[in-house]
């Protein structure tokens, strides 16, 4: 497996960081066990206001169906809207399969005041 | 004069003890005491008569939203200014409409935290722009701030003529990552759509013309 990290790394909210770590470990145990694949990819990418995690394989892939809810997506996507992220699913039977999370980018150093 | 003084609510002990220690340095703020959860602070708050009450959101028993509310109806004479671990938009409004003078994340910096808390006691405005700010942060982008490099490999790809997914298996990422690195690539450059943002790159010496 390759990981590869990208931008500017900021130290995260713990609940966003424990988030992230979840879905790695999930759609790292799908492609273990349902891709079939040869390669897989972990990618970080910090992008200021927002963060993405890529998991992608060069395995079987699958049919994505608009319910899609094998392989403990439904809970992954639960997971990722926990913290006002969102998670997407690419694949196609032959093409490898590639998820997606999507979280903000709340840093350990975020602040605010304000009035009314 | 006399101190402000601050009562401190929120159901983590470790946080009030951190928020106790953070003020300690500041001879005009006194704690006067503490509060696991808006009930507690109700019952407290006529004893102790706080300036300033310190309060989290999220608490078993009595929230802080309804804590705030039934504060202000008391009439009390205590500003409160929000503490919490991290904010959704929605919260920010629930706790300002339910009367909160401001509003500060818990790893808000000493200097911010204090600065909040004597403005709310001389029942100022908080005069801090971030949570409108923050409120409409996903609407703004920093302007002409600098590609990083992967937006630079992005456009680089759709230069060439990459699609969306074709770039998306050269960099082993999703698509859904490339459209975000896009929009922010957009939002840099000020375009809207692809053709631009190589349009821009090339202007702006970002993109090489590659010789053959």
């Amino acid at each position: 497996m390759e990981v590869a990290v990208t931008g500017d790394v900021v130290a995260l909210h713990p609940e966003i960081d424990v988030a992230l770590l979840r879905i790695a470990q999930e759609a790292l145990a799908n492609v273990a066990r349902h891709a079939g694949a040869s390669h897989a990819w972990l990618t970080l990418s910090y992008m200021g206001d927002v963060v993405t995690l890529d998991v992608r394989d060069d395995g079987v892939g699958f049919q994505v169906t608009e319910r899609g809810s094998g392989f403990g997506l439904t809970g992954m996507r639960q997971r990722v809207a926990r913290v006002a992220g969102s998670l997407a699913i690419e694949s196609e039977p032959g093409g490898g399969t590639a998820v997606s999370a999507r979280v903000p980018a709340i840093g350990a150093g975020t602040s605010a005041v304000a009035a009314p | 004069m006399s101190p402000i003084r601050v009562l401190i609510v929120d159901d983590h002990p470790v946080v009030r003890d951190g928020l106790r220690g953070m003020l300690a340095g500041a001879p005009d703020l006194e704690v006067v005491g503490e509060a696991a959860d808006g009930g507690e602070a109700l019952a407290l708050v006529g004893s102790l008569r706080p300036h300033v009450i310190l309060m989290d959101l999220r608490m078993p028993g009595m929230g802080g939203a309804a804590a705030i509310r039934q504060l202000n109806e008391q009439g009390t004479e205590a500003r409160v200014l929000v503490l919490t671990t991290y904010d959704s938009d929605s919260d920010v409004v629930t706790a300002l409409e339910a009367g909160a003078t401001g509003y500060l994340l818990k790893d808000a910096p000493r200097e911010q935290l204090v600065g909040a808390i004597r403005a709310a006691a001389r029942h100022e405005a908080v005069l801090a722009p971030s949570v409108a700010s923050r409120l409409v942060s996903h609407l703004r982008e920093p302007a002409q701030e600098a590609l990083s490099e992967r937006e630079l490999e992005v456009l680089t790809l759709i230069a060439q003529g990459e699609t969306n997914r074709g770039a998306a298996a050269r960099l082993f990422i999703s698509e859904a990552t490339i459209k975000t690195h896009l929009l922010h690539i957009y939002s840099k450059l000020d375009v809207n759509d692809r053709a631009a943002a190589v349009a821009v790159g090339y202007e702006r010496g970002l993109l090489i013309p590659h010789r053959t």
